[in-house]
């Protein structure tokens, strides 16, 4: 008799074994609860007979830490009053601040940040360079500053800021972000603009069902974007005038600020709605030059404008170059750009499986990150159709979509959505989307803003042997946030590298810290970090303890 | 098979361009002329076509810069089926107001009456193209026998394009349905060249093409896939279910456009709908050898040296896409996409002078297009 198990017994019972494994597989993110984070603040998307276009684009959401106590908090945006909406019942934006324990307390009265307009997106940057965050936040015919005061409360500052005519020039503002193009240590602001759009006149009637519906942006006027320089005294200045920036007409929904040819300006990336991308290409002493087209990022391959939503920029080949993303609608698949190091780039969207996963999927935001700290970055993509009554003329596309969350393998992105749990499973109107470690455990959480419902915090729950390193950055001679430095560090001998770009995703802002996954390594060597100019510092800090977050300020380190 | 468009319709329906055509005539004319024109009209609008035609005879000859008599006459000679005159009125009309879409398509519609083919597929095309301003019965037969004499010419594309046209806004008659199915079917004919064997099945296949042009895909797929059941030796089938079934289940339609392709070697249609698509889906090496086959097929079409461009310059080999989408370039010089791709393999070798020219080309071309609506250009082959 026999009894040593042959090979084959071997293969077929290990094959028996690891399958009940493989469905019981951790999910990596988990939906938080309303009744444990205490967030019960829903959109209102207005939405009503004569489908006005604003009902369907918002909203955005962020993580800031607005009272700089380590843990961050959350920003949600409404929509609001406007000249096609009144609320029946009086609806605000919400600030939700970071009770350190996974809950969160509503102080949006006490901070004085609830809106009362039209509100589409948020952006977060300490723009005196006072160490606090301060809030703007961008909307359909109105915009506002919140200025952040210390003391848990915000004034509005809009129209002291010098941004009361960029409101009335902007009538419909999307994403924004703050950056620092001229180098000079404060930081600047671009905002997209969408389109024309006046209720009494733009309306799409008589689909199939006999219905209004929402426009295609191509029946709206293109308006054109606004670049404000920061004077330092807590102004800002229109610079856009005789720049590309003015000539570029636009349908702007997303923008990053990146440095696509490693020069040490930033340069912007924008996403336009049905008309091609921008990628104005900073050239130092104000002068922009607009080379999506020659950079092959503003049209598909077939040379067709596709409908671009959310941007992010990250080196995700790790060769030192920004790659670009952008997220289109359905049948146009998102784009991934992998940077060629000649201001050109190429489309390795089908390479990294997000062309495949996204040909029936319509994308809002995105990011970027090291959710599972292999050192190599991920991404998370917020989907929805934009139109409510898709589902009656197609039965491929739906309004609600699933989340997207692709890992990076060492080589290139993985689709593992469909393993990724419970929540992916599941299907949301996504729009904006944020990153953020809420729970401080060094596991990159999401935050996703659902147009017409609860938003969804994500919480990650990615088990690995990974280890992982937090920095804060704080600049001091250049801008506070650090936005545009170059991050790099060792681990067990291996050196990665990133950039902490300004802004990215839709609608949305992010965790100001960086986390750094340091993969297997039990420790990390060191940290490099280039500071943005005019800082001309390089600096090392070393002796950091991993599974922690760092602050590292410019200055401190050994040059 | 002879489905015409009944002229008393057209004479019903095409009231609104008379009075636009006033409208957009009549500024700083006399207030005789205009009594006169009103007059001339009502008998027009009674039917009495034979004193209309006097009228209108005798305008024409007092007032013989103006454009409307000669409109009007047109009309009542393409009513009266005299169509050597009403297309000498309305070459008449075009020549002395060449933005007229509406011109244009009724002098395109005669020449079809007069079986003028050559001449009337380029002159509805420009009507449309020009613009046929809420004249939805003329639209809608001007873009119809632009679809016959495309199905007449193997531009099965272009006629399945104008056809959902009028399929996405619900338009269905017993023509358009044969014309889709005359399409879909990748057959050269006029609706009257039908043979009565195949009227069954132009119209079953034509229901099906109307289905998709309507975007309703997946009643499209079903009636698809129930022709191929009931047709199964017949050629074409396989590759109308490919094309309904290639949004929904890409797998499946790959089958079937790749039965297609073996069964029917000649069928250039699929190969170029199974190499766009295997392009698209980032499958370029294998996209190559339909491309190279659609070429050989049609040497002279844009459309498959433009995919085998696109093809070799997505594989690496640059200096043959240069090649194609240069020849691809010459056969449709007007087509933004081609020039697009042509930038990108110049640039690819190294050609940077050339790429950005073709850029400029191509900008101004998308701009032309969106100010203007996508010329239709069937003179250059698919």
């Amino acid at each position: 008799m026999k009894t040593s198990l042959s090979r084959r017994n071997l293969l077929t019972m290990a094959v028996a074994l690891s399958s009940p494994l493989r469905a019981q597989q951790s999910p990596l993110f988990v939906e938080a609860p309303s009744a444990e984070t205490g967030i019960t603040w829903v959109h209102e998307n207005a939405m009503s007979d004569a489908r006005h276009m604003p009902e369907s684009l918002g909203p955005g959401a962020a993580f800031l830490d607005y009272d700089n106590d380590g843990w961050m908090d959350i920003y949600l945006v409404n929509s609001g009053p406007c000249d096609f909406y009144t609320p029946s019942k009086p609806i605000r934006n919400a600030l939700y601040r970071n009770n350190r324990d996974g809950s969160f307390t509503d102080v949006t009265e006490a901070a004085g940040v609830g809106g009362g307009f039209f509100g589409m997106g948020v952006a977060v940057a300490d723009t005196t360079n006072n160490g606090l965050p301060d809030l703007l936040v961008t909307g359909y015919r109105e915009m506002r500053l919140y200025r952040n005061q210390g003391d848990g409360a915000f004034r509005d500052a809009t129209r002291e800021a010098g941004l009361g005519a960029v409101q009335t020039n902007s009538p419909w503002s999307t994403s924004a972000v703050f950056f620092d193009y001229n180098n000079d240590g404060f930081l600047d602001l671009f905002l997209c603009n969408y389109v024309e759009f006046n209720p009494g006149k733009n309306s799409c009637g008589d689909n199939k069902l006999g219905r209004n519906f929402y426009c295609t942006p191509r029946v709206f006027n293109p308006l054109r974007c606004v670049l404000m320089r920061n004077n330092g005294d807590g102004t800002f200045t229109n610079v856009t005038k005789g720049t590309e920036i003015e000539t570029a007409l636009s349908k702007a929904l997303g923008v990053v600020a990146t440095d696509i040819n490693n020069d040490g300006l930033l340069d912007l990336w924008v996403a336009n709605d049905t008309s091609p991308n921008f990628l104005f290409a900073n050239r130092g002493s104000g002068k922009w030059e607009e080379i999506a087209l020659p950079a092959e990022v503003a049209y598909s391959m077939n040379g067709q404008p596709r409908s671009g939503m959310g941007v992010d920029s990250m080196d995700l080949d790790g060769d030192g170059w920004m790659d670009l993303m952008v997220t289109n609608i359905d049948q146009e698949m998102y784009a991934l750009y992998r940077n060629r190091g000649d201001e050109s780039f190429e489309d390795v969207a089908h390479a990294n499986e997000v062309a495949q996963a996204t040909r029936q999927m319509s994308g809002w935001g995105l990011k970027f990150a090291d959710f599972d700290h292999s050192g190599n970055p991920s991404l998370f993509i917020a989907n929805g159709h934009p139109d409510d009554m898709i589902e009656s003329y197609s039965k491929q596309v739906a309004y609600r979509e699933p989340l997207l969350f692709f890992r990076h393998d060492g080589k290139r992105l993985r689709n593992v959505s469909a393993t990724a749990g419970p929540l992916f499973r599941k299907s949301f109107a996504a729009r904006g989307l944020a990153v953020g470690d809420y729970n401080n455990d060094g596991r990159l959480d999401v935050l996703v803003a659902v147009n017409g419902g609860a938003p969804v915090l994500a919480r990650n729950e990615i088990r690995s042997s990974n280890q992982w390193l937090g920095v804060r950055l704080i600049g001091t001679s250049c801008n506070r946030d650090a936005i545009g430095a170059r991050i790099r560090w060792s681990a067990a001998g291996k050196v990665r590298q990133r950039m902490k770009v300004g802004g990215g995703s839709y609608l949305s802002a992010h965790d100001p810290r960086e986390v750094l996954g340091l993969g297997t390594a039990a420790a990390v060597e060191w940290v490099e970090i280039q500071w943005p100019k005019p800082s001309t510092r390089t600096e090392r800090f070393s002796g950091l303890q991993p599974g922690r977050y760092h602050t590292l300020t410019e200055g401190a380190g050994k040059a | 098979m002879r489905l015409p468009i009944r002229r008393s319709i057209i004479q019903q329906l095409l009231r609104p361009l008379w009075l636009l055509a006033i409208a957009l005539m009549l500024h700083g004319q006399s207030t005789t002329f205009q009594e006169q024109l009103q007059a001339a009209e009502q008998l027009f609008h009674r039917g009495d076509l034979a004193a209309a035609n006097q009228a209108f005879l005798a305008l024409a000859r007092t007032h013989a810069s103006e454009p409307q008599p000669q409109w009007y006459l047109g009309l009542i000679a393409y009513q009266q089926s005299r169509y050597q005159d009403a297309r000498d009125r309305f070459r008449q009309l075009v020549e002395r107001q060449e933005d007229m879409g509406p011109g244009w398509a009724m002098l395109g519609l005669t020449e079809f009456r007069m079986r003028d083919f050559d001449e009337a597929l380029p002159h509805l095309e420009l009507g449309r193209y020009l613009g046929i301003a809420n004249q939805d019965t003329l639209a809608q037969a001007a873009a119809l026998h632009q679809a016959f004499l495309c199905n007449r010419i193997q531009r099965f594309d272009v006629a399945l394009a104008v056809l959902s046209e009028l399929a996405v806004k619900g338009k269905k008659t017993p023509a358009i349905v044969a014309a889709f199915g005359v399409a879909a079917l990748n057959r050269p004919w006029l609706l009257e060249d039908v043979p009565s064997h195949e009227q069954a099945l132009v119209m079953e296949a034509g229901e099906t093409a109307w289905l998709l042009g309507a975007r309703r895909q997946q009643e499209a797929a079903a009636r698809a896939e129930a022709l191929v059941v009931r047709y199964p030796e017949q050629s074409g089938l396989q590759f109308i279910l490919g094309t309904t079934l290639a949004r929904a289940d890409w797998p499946r339609a790959e089958t079937a456009l790749r039965k297609e392709v073996a069964a029917n070697p000649n069928h250039y249609y699929a190969h170029v709908t199974l190499a766009s698509e295997l392009i698209d889906r980032g499958r370029p090496e294998e996209a190559a050898s339909f491309c190279e086959k659609a070429v050989q097929l049609q040497p002279e079409s844009y459309v498959a040296r433009g995919l085998l461009g696109k093809a070799l310059l997505s594989t690496g080999r640059a200096d043959q896409a240069v090649a194609e989408l240069e020849a691809a370039v010459q056969l449709a010089p007007t087509n933004a996409n081609v020039r697009y791709s042509l930038a990108l393999a110049y640039t690819r070798v190294g050609r940077k002078a050339e790429a950005a020219a073709q850029r400029e080309i191509f900008t101004q071309l998308q701009e032309k297009q969106t100010a203007g609506g996508k010329p239709v250009d069937s003179q250059a082959k698919p």
